[in-house]
C-alpha cells in the first residue's frame, strides 16, 4: 500500500476527466461535471486501485461524488 | 439453420444443423470450470471487469460501466453469499450442522433465450451461470453478438493466482457458446431445448410461453424471466422533503435508462395529494428530463413507437381532465389524469403522473405482472407494510428512486445461482 | 380593427373558391404559405369555438391561432384520433352527414363528420384533380370492385369512398366484379358486354390495388381476357402493406395491368390518399411521382425530431387541406412513411411539391421483456 498523496490523487484526474489541475478542486461534482461520467468514474477507481494497492468498496466508490469527499475516502484506505 | 459465434473458445462464425458438436464440446469443457475455485472464477471476472473499462472498442456502449461495477470481487461474492449460503457449497463437500455434508453440483448445459431489448442481457445470464460452475450455449439476437463477442474476448488473456496455481480466463471461456437461429423454426427450438439440463429464458409474454412449451429432458430445470411491469409511488411527506425534487432527477433517469423498454422500466408514478399539485411536479420532472446527458435523451425510436407516442400525446391533448407536457420532439412525454389504475406501457419515456389519496391505494393494482415498485415512503412502518402488502400481491422489488434497473438478485423474485445448481448430500458414515 | 369573424369566413371561402377554379399543379410551392394560411387560420378559430376538445388541442400547445405563420407551425392531428374523437369544428346543426369509414384493416371506424359545403368542396377537389390526369370530357368509368360496396347498407370504406370520388367523372359506371358466396369473382357478362360496346372509347378504371392484383388479375388470365379500348387509364391506391407481403413491386404491378387493359404502363396511376380526407388524392404522374394539389400541402415529418425532412429522407406523411369546415382536416398526421422527392421541378412540368410513399409504420407491439400490467 502506498501513502496517501494529494498530488497522485488529482494527477489521475486530471489525467482521466482531461482537465487542468486548477479546475479540480473539492466543490468539483459528478453531478455538475460534464465530463465526469459512469465511465469515466470507474476509471478513476481502477487508477486509484493500481496506484495505491487498494480495493475500493462498492459503497464507497458510489459515495464519491465530489472531489473532496475523493480525498476524505482515500485517506480512510490510506491511513 | 444454426449460426454458431463461439465454441471452443473460438470466435468463429459457422453454421450447423443441428448442436451434438457444440454439446459435445461444452460438456468437455464445463469440467475443466468445475474444477476451478469459486474465488478464482471470481478474481477472473473481477478482472474482465476492469478490462473492459480500458477497452475503447466496448467502454462507450451505454450500460458497460455498470458491467464494470457489477464484476466487482466484492458484489460477485456477495450474490454467491446470497445465493448459497456459504460460497464453499460450490467448490465441494461442506458442514451442515445435520447428520450430512452439502454440496451444490452444477447443472450441467443452460441453454439461455436472450430477449431482443437490452444488448447487455446476455451477459449477465452467462455470468451467473459461470458462477454456478455450469456450461452456456445462449441463444441471441445477432445483432447482440459484436458486444457481447467483444468482452468475452478479453477472458483468455487473463491470468489469476489463487492458492499457488495460476488459473486462466480461458476455461471460462471454454464453457460458453454463442448461438442464433430463427426462433420460429420448431425443430431447431426443439433441439436447443432437449439439449439443456437448465434452460433460461427471458422474453415477452408470447416468446416465454412457446418456448417453455418446448419438449425438454425430464430433469430439465426451468427459470423464466417473463414480461414484467414496474412504477413508482410518492406519499406525502417524501414530496414535502428536502430530497423529493433530486429524486425526480432519478426518476427521470429510471425512465430513461433502456428507452423504458425494460421490465423494470417504471410507467406510471403515483403522487400522494400534496402541498404541490401535479401540474408544478410535472414541471419539475420536465426539467429533470431536459437536463438529462444527450445519450439518455435522445436515444433511437421505431416509427411504430412513434406513432404510439405521437396518438398518446394527441389523445391526453384532446381529452377532459387530462393533460400532457412534451419537448417538440419524441424525446419524453409526461401525461396525466386522475384514474387510480395502471396504464398501458407507450415506452420511449412517457410517463403518466396521477394523484392519489393514499399511497395504499395503488395496492390492489398489484399483481404478479409486477416487478419493481420504487418507493418514496419516509416512515419506515409504513415502508414495510406497504412493501409487505405489495409483494404479498404479487411484487419482486420495492426499491428506491434511482435504482430500479440495479441487477441484484434475487430478481424477479428467482434466486438464479440456486436454481441453476442441484443440492446434493453425503452422510456421514 | 379587427374585421368579425361572419366577414373572415366568407372571406376564406372566397379564397378557397378562386384555388378550387385554378389548374391544380400550376402553382409553385412558395405561393402555397400566402394562399393556404389565411383560410387554415380561419378554420382553425371555427374548429376551437365549435368543439372543447379541440380548443384543449390547441391550447394545451400552446397555439395562438392569429400567431401562426407557417404551414408546418399548424398542429396535426394524429389520424387514430378521428376513431377516438368527434372531431367536429362547426356547429352540429351543420352537419349533414356522418361518413364512418373502417378502413381498410377494418376494426374502429374512423368518424367524419360533413357539412353539405365540405362535401362539395370535396367533389370540387376531386374533379380538378382528375380533369388534370384525363383531360375535359367525362368518361366511362369501370370500377375493378362489386356493385355493393356503393349500397347504402355497406358501412362506408376507404373502397367505398374511392369508387364514390371517382365516380364524378364518369358518363357511363360499371362494375367488374361480383359478389359470389363471400367471394369476389369476375363478372363476366358485364366484361362481355363492355368490350363489346366501348372498345372506341376513353375508358378509367379504377380498384383496390391488392383486389385488383389477387382477383381481377388472377382470374382474367385465368379466362385469358384481354381489354381493348382508345384510351385507358387506371387509378389505383391502398393495400400496400398486403402488396409488400406479396413482393409485388410497383413496376411489375403497372407492366401487368397495362398488359390485360392493352394500354401503356404510364396510364396505371397509382395514388395515395385516405378516408378521412376525401377529395384529396395524391396521384402519380408519368414518372411515378404523387403531385400535391394547391389546396393541399404535404410535410414529411421525421418520426422522432418531427421536424420537416428536406426531400430525400423519409419520415411520416402529413396530409393537409382546405377543403373541410366540418371536421378537423387541416393537417392529419398518418401512419405511413413518405419522402419528398422534389419541389416545382418534376419532368412532368406540375409544380408544387411531389413525393413518394414508402411504407406502413411497423404496427410494432409493445417490445422487450417491459410489457402491459395485466395477468
Amino acid at each position: 500500500m502506498a501513502p496517501f498523496n494529494e498530488d497522485t490523487i488529482k494527477n489521475i484526474f486530471c489525467e482521466v476527466l482531461g482537465l487542468p489541475a486548477q479546475n479540480v478542486t473539492d466543490t468539483l461534482a459528478y453531478n455538475s461535471c460534464e465530463q465526469w461520467d459512469s465511465l469515466k468514474h470507474l476509471q478513476i477507481v481502477a487508477m486509484f486501485e493500481e496506484s495505491f494497492g487498494i480495493e475500493i468498496d462498492m459503497d464507497d466508490i458510489i459515495a464519491m461524488e465530489t472531489y473532496g469527499k475523493v480525498k476524505e475516502i482515500l485517506h480512510k484506505y490510506l491511513t | 439453420m444454426i449460426t454458431c459465434h463461439l465454441v471452443d473458445g473460438k470466435f468463429e462464425k459457422q453454421s450447423c444443423t443441428d448442436f451434438d458438436g457444440i454439446v459435445t464440446s461444452i460438456n468437455r469443457n464445463r469440467e475443466v470450470l468445475t474444477a476451478l475455485p469459486v474465488d478464482a472464477i471470481i478474481k477472473i471476472l473481477d478482472g474482465l471487469g476492469k478490462r473492459v473499462l480500458k477497452n475503447p472498442e466496448i467502454n462507450t456502449v451505454p450500460g458497460v460501466s455498470f458491467i464494470s461495477l457489477w464484476l466487482r470481487r466484492e458484489n460477485l461474492d456477495k450474490i454467491c453469499q446470497i445465493n448459497y449460503s456459504d460460497k464453499r457449497y460450490i467448490d465441494g463437500f461442506g458442514k451442515t450442522g445435520q447428520n450430512f455434508l452439502m454440496m451444490a453440483q452444477p447443472r450441467g448445459i443452460v441453454c439461455q433465450w436472450i430477449a431482443a431489448n437490452m444488448p447487455t442481457l446476455g451477459f449477465f445470464s452467462v455470468v451467473q451461470a459461470i458462477l454456478s460452475k455450469n456450461g452456456s450455449i445462449v441463444k441471441m439476437p445477432e445483432e447482440y453478438v459484436p458486444l457481447i463477442s467483444s468482452i468475452l474476448r478479453e477472458l483468455p488473456a487473463i491470468s489469476v493466482e489463487y492458492e499457488g496455481k495460476t488459473y486462466s480466463g480461458k476455461t471460462i471461456l471454454d464453457a460458453i457458446a454463442l448461438v442464433s437461429f430463427e426462433g420460429r423454426t420448431q425443430e431447431t427450438s426443439e433441439q436447443f431445448s432437449l439439449a439443456a439440463d437448465c434452460r433460461i429464458i427471458f422474453g415477452g409474454s408470447e416468446a416465454v410461453r412457446i418456448i417453455s412449451r418446448l419438449p425438454c429432458r425430464d430433469h430439465c430445470e426451468t427459470v423464466i424471466f417473463g414480461p414484467k411491469y414496474s412504477f413508482a409511488v410518492f406519499d406525502r411527506e417524501f414530496i414535502a422533503s428536502e430530497g423529493f425534487r433530486k429524486s425526480l432527477d432519478l426518476v427521470a433517469k429510471d425512465v430513461a435508462v433502456f428507452n423504458q423498454m425494460a421490465c423494470s422500466s417504471p410507467h406510471v408514478l403515483f403522487l400522494e395529494k400534496s402541498r404541490y399539485s401535479v401540474e408544478t411536479i410535472a414541471s419539475w420532472l420536465k426539467e429533470s428530463f431536459e437536463k438529462m446527458p444527450p445519450v439518455l435523451r435522445h436515444q433511437p425510436i421505431s416509427s411504430g413507437m412513434s406513432a404510439r407516442i405521437i396518438n398518446a400525446r394527441a389523445e391526453y391533448q384532446l381529452a377532459d381532465g387530462r393533460n400532457c407536457i412534451a419537448p417538440q420532439d419524441l424525446g419524453w412525454t409526461i401525461l396525466m389524469n386522475q384514474e387510480p389504475c395502471l396504464e398501458e406501457p407507450v415506452q420511449g419515456k412517457c410517463i403518466f403522473l396521477k394523484e392519489i389519496g393514499s399511497a395504499d391505494e395503488v395496492i390492489p393494482l398489484v399483481n404478479h405482472k409486477i416487478q419493481a415498485i420504487s418507493i418514496g415512503i419516509l416512515d419506515p412502518v409504513k415502508r414495510e407494510s406497504f412493501a409487505r402488502q405489495a409483494t404479498y400481491r404479487g411484487a419482486d422489488r420495492i426499491v428506491i428512486p434511482g435504482t430500479i434497473h440495479d441487477f441484484t438478485l434475487p430478481w424477479d423474485g428467482i434466486m438464479t445461482l440456486n436454481r441453476l445448481v442441484r443440492w446434493v448430500i453425503l452422510k456421514h458414515s | 380593427m379587427m374585421p368579425c369573424a361572419e366577414d373572415d369566413r366568407s372571406h376564406s371561402s372566397r379564397l378557397r373558391d378562386i384555388l378550387l377554379s385554378k389548374e391544380p399543379y400550376s402553382e409553385s410551392d412558395a405561393h402555397k404559405c400566402e394562399t393556404l394560411m389565411p383560410i387554415l387560420r380561419e378554420q382553425l378559430k371555427g374548429a376551437r369555438e365549435n368543439n372543447p376538445q379541440i380548443d384543449h388541442f390547441l391550447t394545451r400547445q400552446g397555439i395562438i391561432v392569429d400567431d401562426l405563420q407557417n404551414l408546418e407551425e399548424v398542429p396535426f392531428m394524429p389520424v387514430q384520433m378521428f376513431k377516438r374523437f368527434d372531431l367536429r369544428t362547426c356547429p352540429e346543426q351543420a352537419i349533414a352527414k356522418i361518413l364512418q369509414s373502417s378502413g381498410t384493416t377494418g376494426g374502429t371506424p374512423s368518424r367524419i363528420p360533413l357539412d353539405k359545403s365540405t362535401a362539395m368542396n370535396q367533389i370540387r377537389a376531386l374533379k380538378t384533380i382528375l380533369a388534370d390526369y384525363l383531360g375535359k370530357n367525362r368518361k366511362i368509368f369501370l370500377v375493378i370492385d362489386h356493385e355493393g360496396i356503393n349500397s347504402p347498407s355497406m358501412a362506408f370504406s376507404a373502397r367505398t369512398a374511392g369508387v364514390r370520388g371517382l365516380s364524378i367523372y364518369a358518363k357511363k359506371t360499371f362494375y367488374l366484379l361480383k359478389e359470389e358466396n363471400g367471394k369476389l369473382v369476375l363478372n363476366l357478362p358485364v366484361i362481355r358486354d363492355v368490350m363489346e360496346k366501348y372498345s372506341q372509347d376513353d375508358v378509367y378504371a379504377f380498384g383496390f390495388t391488392y383486389i385488383i392484383w389477387t382477383t381481377f388479375y388472377e382470374q382474367v388470365k385465368k379466362e385469358g381476357l384481354r381489354f381493348s379500348f382508345k384510351n385507358f387509364t387506371l387509378f389505383h391506391g391502398g393495400g400496400w402493406k398486403k402488396m409488400q407481403d406479396l413482393a409485388v413491386s410497383k413496376d411489375e404491378f403497372s407492366a401487368s395491368i397495362a398488359a390485360i387493359f392493352g394500354a401503356q404502363p404510364e396510364n396505371i396511376l397509382d395514388f395515395y390518399g385516405m378516408a378521412e380526407q376525401t377529395g384529396i388524392i395524391f396521384v402519380d404522374c408519368k414518372e411515378g411521382h404523387k403531385h400535391v394539389p394547391a389546396f393541399s400541402q404535404v410535410i414529411i415529418r421525421d418520426p422522432y425530431t418531427l421536424q420537416p425532412c428536406p426531400p430525400g429522407k423519409p419520415g411520416l406523411i402529413e396530409v393537409m387541406s382546405v377543403l373541410a369546415d366540418s371536421y378537423y382536416d387541416q393537417a392529419v398526421l398518418t401512419e405511413d412513411l413518405g419522402v419528398l422527392v422534389g419541389v416545382d421541378d418534376c419532368p412532368c412540368g406540375r409544380k408544387g411539391r411531389y413525393f413518394r410513399f414508402v411504407s406502413r409504420v411497423e404496427k410494432a407491439e409493445v417490445r422487450g421483456c417491459g410489457d402491459t400490467f395485466r395477468e
